[in-house]
């Protein structure tokens, strides 16, 4: 990421932020709301458009080939962005089928039962509680096995246990050289072992050194 | 090509599939259109001369209204958690987001359609089932879903989309229904097909310029 | 650099001033009164150059929008904009000017005409694009959200035409005295106070377009300057 400046209007949200993710790295992004994070995640998710600068995934150009650099991009975001009316496998084979992964009935079976979703994998999402939400979402972000996995503090609505799973599931990523970047407020979850972290402060972006 | 059309199938199937489970499109669509229909029909109180002359303009300007109010349920869905952002995440380039969806709403807005068209021939007393009109209603279907679906997703963030839906949607689709309105009331009065020709023509050219550049201009809309 | 730039502006300001007078002194005294239509045809002056600066309108925005498209340059959205307010208060104009014509001149306010139809649904939706971007939060969205409006409208814009052609071939038009056949002097003089007035048209739809431009700078400099007085942590870049 170069050089990546994003204005909402008058408001420069991020400020010529320069951003490296090595492979098989686990970096975190720490800064309070408002600062600039999940602005920064959604132009690597190619959800947004950044005003200026560049961003490269894997070496494909994020801006010119979306829909290639894509394919290399898991992503949690705030919201589930989940179809309420359609139930949880439904909403997995959506993706996995946009993925155009072979046999996408088995990969949902095999990531929900990562999630410990597979009791409740035919009932709708609208049923569903704001944590077992982000779990389906967790879910399909690792559905085509992204090469960057980008969590925006994943960590809320999460109970004990799906924190582990989501932990074990970082540190898998991290072992078979694939790479995490995850924004957090909470900095107990940042402290754990990350290879490099930042903070975020008013659209910029500075190494952090734990302490 | 068959990857492309695996991705449209499985887009369109959602749209169907969420459709089916609240029945919000169509049922909207329908019931709008009837009502506009039913109070046309008790001011005017049409007799054999005079639904001749109102009734195609009232069969079709209940059809785009009720259109309007269709496309703007058809998106609801969409922002319900933000579940677009499932799609936008997906790699799959926007035009063909585009056509899974606009081909959704196509196919709500047909069934649509036929059942408004029965309200009508009763209300009215006009056989309308006739094939240059089924042809245009057809032609009509297809370019109200593609603007509609267009202008429905440019708008859906903006908190005035019901007023604005309709002053985009209705100047836009215009040509349409003129041409929907015309071959409407030439068939119903017993001209040839002829009568109708370039009006399907018409119908034709402005299908495949906006499919084309509501298909291209897409990828601009959704990005935020 | 300013300083040429408001010297530049008032000299154009000044330009539109005497251009003005002169067509209107045209216009109204140096041009004979038509003898089909009487006085009323003198609003033609009016309405024929007001229609043809709308149409220069719609051709800017439509150019405007997808030069900001490809550069994403603030500048182009700027001038779309502009030159669509101007546009719709001159298609506004145009549409009024002609129906004070029509009533005397065709006996109906309206008809289903086909200049007349497209006209007023272009008008509708040049507004829809002004209405929208005044819902819209400003930024690079709304830049390019209106950007795609525009565009549609443009390539719209022909296909009305040819459907309101066709649909006026149907319902004949209720023209009664068709606007004067006589080939005399007279005619000269109407061609030559038509094209002054064209021309000075031109330079009030140029006048108002440079000042509502520079009124679109200074709003955004504003908002700018509000947002960094709200929030001084963040950088001036």
């Amino acid at each position: 990421m170069n050089a990546v400046t994003k204005r909402f209007g008058a408001a420069t949200v991020l400020d010529k932020v320069d951003l490296a993710v090595a492979a098989g790295s686990f970096t975190v992004i720490r800064g309070a709301n408002g600062s600039g994070k999940s602005t920064l995640l959604r132009i690597a998710a190619t959800l947004t458009s950044p005003s200026e600068g560049q961003i490269s995934i894997n070496g494909v150009d994020a801006l010119r080939h979306s829909a290639d650099a894509r394919r290399e991009i898991g992503a949690v975001m705030h919201s589930p962005m989940l179809y309420s009316d359609l139930t949880i496998r439904e909403n997995l084979a959506l993706f996995a089928t946009l993925c155009q992964l072979e046999k996408p009935q088995d990969r949902v079976e095999a990531v929900a039962s990562r999630l410990r979703l597979e009791a409740r994998l035919d009932e709708r999402v609208r049923g569903l509680s704001h944590g077992y939400r982000k779990r389906v979402a967790i879910a399909r972000s690792i559905i085509h096995t992204p090469n960057l996995l980008l969590l925006d503090e994943p960590e809320t609505g999460l109970d004990e246990s799906s924190l582990e799973v989501m932990l074990q599931i970082v540190e898998e990523w991290r072992s078979r050289g694939r790479s995490v970047l995850m924004a957090t407020h909470s900095s107990d979850f940042a402290t754990r072992a990350p290879d490099a972290a930042y903070t975020m402060t008013a659209g910029r972006l500075e190494h952090f050194e734990s302490s | 090509m068959t990857a492309s059309l695996s991705i449209i199938w499985a887009l369109t199937l959602k749209e169907l599939r969420i459709e089916s489970r609240n029945r919000d499109v169509a049922v909207a669509i329908v019931m709008f259109a009837s009502l506009v229909i039913a109070i046309f029909a008790i001011a005017i109180e049409p007799n054999a001369r005079t639904a001749l002359e109102t009734g195609p303009g009232v069969l079709w300007a209940a059809i785009t209204f009720a259109g309007v109010v269709g496309m703007t349920r058809a998106t609801s869905h969409e922002l319900e958690n933000d579940a677009v952002g499932a799609l936008m995440l997906a790699p799959v380039s926007r035009d063909l987001v585009f056509i899974g969806k606009s081909l959704g709403s196509f196919v709500f807005l047909t069934i649509a359609m036929l059942i408004v068209f029965v309200v009508f021939t009763f209300m009215f007393n006009l056989s309308i089932f006739r094939a240059e009109i089924l042809l245009v209603a057809l032609l009509a279907a297809i370019g109200f879903a593609s603007v509609g679906t267009l202008f429905s997703s440019l708008i859906f963030r903006v908190r005035a989309r019901e007023v604005l839906l309709p002053m985009l949607f209705l100047p836009t689709v215009a040509p349409l229904l003129f041409s929907a309105i015309r071959v409407t009331s030439v068939s119903v009065a017993g001209d040839t097909w002829s009568a109708s020709l370039p009006w399907i023509q018409l119908a034709v050219v402005y299908d495949v310029v906006f499919v084309t550049a509501s298909a291209l201009l897409f990828g601009y809309v959704l990005d935020d | 650099m300013g300083f040429l730039k408001i010297r530049a502006q008032t000299a154009l300001h000044v330009a539109t001033l005497v251009a003005m007078a002169f067509a209107l002194w045209m216009m109204f005294v140096w041009v004979p009164t038509d003898i089909n239509q009487g006085v009323v045809q003198r609003i033609l002056y009016i309405h024929v150059p007001v229609a043809w600066v709308s149409m220069v309108a719609i051709v800017g925005v439509a150019v405007a929008s997808v030069m900001y498209l490809i550069t994403k340059r603030e500048n182009w959205d700027r001038l779309a904009a502009s030159m669509a307010e101007v546009g719709v208060v001159f298609g506004a104009i145009m549409l009024i000017s002609g129906m004070v014509w029509a009533k005397p001149v065709w006996e109906v306010w309206w008809t289903g005409e086909a200049k007349l139809t497209t006209a007023l649904i272009l008008f509708f939706i040049y507004v829809a694009y002004l209405m929208f971007r005044a819902y819209f939060p400003p930024g690079d969205q709304r830049m390019r959200l209106s950007a795609i409006i525009a565009i549609i409208g443009a390539i719209d814009t022909p296909i009305i035409y040819y459907a309101s052609v066709l649909w006026q071939e149907a319902h004949p038009p209720l023209i009664v005295g068709p606007i004067a056949e006589e080939e005399n002097l007279v005619a000269a003089q109407i061609g030559l106070t038509l094209l002054v007035s064209v021309i000075a048209f031109s330079f009030l739809f140029f006048s108002l377009l440079v000042t509502r431009l520079s009124l679109a700078k200074i709003e955004h400099d504003h908002e700018v300057l509000k947002y960094r007085i709200i929030n001084p942590e963040m950088s001036a870049s």
